[in-house]
């Protein structure tokens, strides 16, 4: 895969102004996303991968958030500078998203027929939108297409109402989905019928996907290329076989490790989540990585490349050490976990909101 | 109606009229234009959606107060704007002052000549006046019919009103938010504290009392509270999952704001506005009890006002026709106003 990318985004810094200070949620972060293939940006909550996801097309409320710095390079634009206007016409036509809640996507006031005639028309004055909307309702495999389109979001089931949003998001042909823990409020029956749906769709319509999950069985399933994000910086990224088989960096590999079912089982990552107010300095996963050493307190890790497509931010992967010292394993079968036992389980739970950057928050 | 309205400023000599017998004066200006904005933005669109036609169809069918409230509604608006200009002003008729109902008679201590048969000294009431006479020997029946018109005007400029200012300033306040937000809140909170009624008081001293000042005393002091209810819903509605669905599709702001924030918030609107309405009513009774109107505008109030003399309650069928109309009026309005929340409820029955 050489070809160019659809979009790419480089460095891009978001900072969010809050009564408390402001809170740094993505720091120079950068991938690309190509024709045809799905990238997946993968972190715990509050790591800002739904701040990037909505940054791509400026969704994210400014005021309170400010684009530090970087760019959103997409079919010759920087979104980062680019009009209202110009998102407007990208937002949807171009550049489509998908909501984890689809509860909340679609507006309790409308027909869902009505909903995705809606995204064409903000697009192109078509009056055959509504028979196109029903052609859509039947390609994201609604049974009865026309019966649906007169139907109203609460006589639908969550299944079929995020078949309806994946509908509305595809109603204007764009070139890329964001699609942000699509899959997270459903049922496994129902997320793995979606994840088929959006396989097939891209691949018909040869879609360059953004997948925002948290979730690293999702990853294994839907991924081409894997970001790995921690508090708003890229600790990994590489092919998603490579990643997932053999993870570089301690963090990679402390989420594999906390999963159920992997290896020696469950192995929750110690300690707690970057205060976005007073992030550590150097490299941001020191405090709770078990290969730490003093070097890693005092500047932030370059991505060194580690293979074919692959990166990882470690001070281990650089001049200085032997990345056979990560290999030791020093902390990830001692330390226990005393403090906040109740809290590591849920490092991996549900809620993605940028709000939520206090990790015990997210717990509940 | 606006080359109507044109010649009406500038040609119409002041007692002139201006097509047949009609002689419209600022307030029924008024009158004509909300009921222009009524039809158009209120009950045309109702009607034209299969969805909320069928609701409200639904709802009459299973509660027959509201249908009743409705029929009764539907009557006053009807009589209120069509029919009373139909049947004119009741003509004071002195001979015949106080005719009881039909069917019923009156006290013999009333001397006044009987339109009626006499039966055991008895004056009966007749057909020629249903509902009898007043003190002038209008019949009661279509002073009610005046008072509708009174009761339709106040209600439906009053509502105009108050629902366009308190809509602007509420999406204003809650979609832009930041410091227009304060501002428009603070200014709202403020002039929540002023009286109403006191401020009609006054200017019924200060100038001539009349219908038109009443409505724009209140029009223009009441609309705080339904700009606070605005306001709330607008601010839910805009973080909404849909609206930022819309936004991610394309969708401007002022796009978001007619097609999803005002079809989301017109059921709170319309609940706040009829329970205004409802007591406005009633503040109209009250200001015409205190004789703080102006007494050539025949309003139920009036009517009743001018009932409660030397006679009452012998004459009673003056006081209780009108009071009949008025409770009857303000129940409809407040029941209507809790189902149309049933009706705009986008989550509500099927």
């Amino acid at each position: 895969m050489t070809e160019s990318p659809v979009l790419s985004v480089e460095d891009l810094t978001v900072a969010f102004d809050t009564p408390r200070g402001t809170l740094t949620a993505i720091e120079e972060l950068s991938f690309e996303v190509r024709t045809g293939e799905t990238v997946c940006l993968v972190g715990e909550s509050g790591s800002g991968k739904t701040v990037a996801g909505e940054t791509i097309t400026r969704l994210i409320p400014t005021p309170p958030g400010r684009v530090l710095n970087g760019s959103v390079r997409f079919d010759g634009y920087d979104l980062t500078a680019a009009s209202e206007r110009e998102l407007r016409s990208i937002r949807g036509n171009r550049i489509a998203h998908v909501f984890q809640n689809p509860q909340g996507a679609l507006d309790p006031a409308y027909s869902v027929g009505h909903q995705v005639a809606e995204t064409i028309q903000l697009h192109e004055d078509d009056p055959r939108a509504e028979d196109r909307a029903i052609e859509l309702l039947d390609a994201v495999g609604l049974p009865n297409p026309g019966r649906a389109a007169g139907q109203y979001p609460h006589q639908l089931s969550g299944g079929v109402k995020q078949r309806v949003v994946i509908a509305a998001a595809l109603a204007a042909d764009p070139d890329v989905l964001i699609a942000d823990e699509p899959t997270t409020a459903l049922d496994v029956v129902t997320q793995a019928q979606i994840l088929r749906l959006l396989a097939e769709l891209q691949a018909e319509r040869d879609l360059g996907v953004l997948f925002v999950t948290h979730d690293l069985g999702v990853v294994a399933e839907v991924a081409d290329r894997v970001v790995v994000v921690y508090a708003g910086r890229v600790m990994e990224r590489g092919p998603v076989d490579a990643v997932l088989s053999d993870p570089a960096h301690p963090y990679t590999r402390a989420l594999l490790a906390s999963l159920p079912g992997r290896g020696e089982g469950m192995e929750p990552l110690d300690g707690s989540f970057p205060d976005p107010q007073d992030r550590p300095a150097g490299c941001l996963f020191h405090p709770r990585c078990p290969h730490a050493v003093e070097a890693c307190r005092e500047s932030v890790p370059d991505e060194m490349a580690i293979g074919p497509e692959r990166t990882a931010a470690c001070i281990y992967y650089g001049p200085d050490f032997e990345t056979s010292e990560l290999d030791d394993e020093p902390g990830f079968d001692s330390s226990g976990s005393e403090d906040e036992p109740g809290f590591q389980a849920s490092a991996l739970d549900d809620q993605s909101d940028f709000e939520s950057s206090d990790p015990e928050e997210d717990s509940r | 109606m606006g080359l109507l309205l044109a010649v009406d400023l500038t040609l119409r000599g002041p007692t002139e009229p201006l097509l047949g017998t009609w002689e419209p004066r600022l307030v029924d200006w008024l009158l004509l234009l909300s009921v222009v904005l009524f039809l158009g933005y209120g009950v045309l669109p109702l009607a034209e959606s299969d969805r909320t036609r069928q609701r409200l169809w639904t709802l009459i069918r299973s509660r027959p107060a509201l249908a009743a409230s409705v029929v009764w509604l539907a009557i006053v608006f009807g009589f209120g704007t069509v029919g009373s200009i139909v049947l004119g002003t009741p003509t004071k008729q002195f001979d015949i002052v106080y005719q009881p109902p039909a069917f019923l008679s009156r006290d013999p201590t009333f001397q006044s000549a009987c339109v009626g048969p006499v039966a055991d000294g008895m004056c009966q009431g007749s057909l020629a006046y249903p509902l009898g006479t007043n003190v002038y020997g209008e019949g009661i029946g279509h002073l009610i019919v005046s008072g509708m018109r009174v009761v339709v005007t106040l209600t439906l400029v009053t509502a105009t009103i108050l629902i366009s200012i308190a809509t602007l300033v509420g999406t204003v306040a809650g979609f832009v938010g930041g410091r227009v937000d304060a501002l428009l809140t603070g200014y709202v909170n403020v002039q929540r504290t002023v009286p109403a009624f006191l401020v009609y008081v006054i200017f019924a001293f200060v100038t001539k009392p009349s219908l038109l000042v009443l409505i724009v005393v209140f029009g223009f002091l009441n609309w705080g509270g339904i700009a606070h209810v605005v306001r709330s819903e607008v601010k839910a509605v805009r973080e909404a999952g849909f609206v930022r669905a819309a936004r991610s599709a394309g969708a401007g702001r002022l796009h978001v704001l007619r097609y999803h924030v005002l079809p989301t918030i017109a059921g709170p609107i319309a609940v706040a506005t009829t329970r205004q309405v409802a007591t406005l009513i009633l503040i109209e009774a009250a200001i015409s009890f205190l004789e703080l109107n102006d007494i050539m505008i025949r309003s139920w109030g009036e009517i009743i006002a001018s009932g409660m003399g030397q006679f009452f309650p012998l004459n009673w069928w003056v006081v209780l026709g009108p009071g009949l109309a008025l409770v009857a009026t303000v129940v409809a309005v407040s029941i209507v106003g809790d189902a149309l929340r049933d009706v705009f409820d986008p989550q509500g029955v099927a």
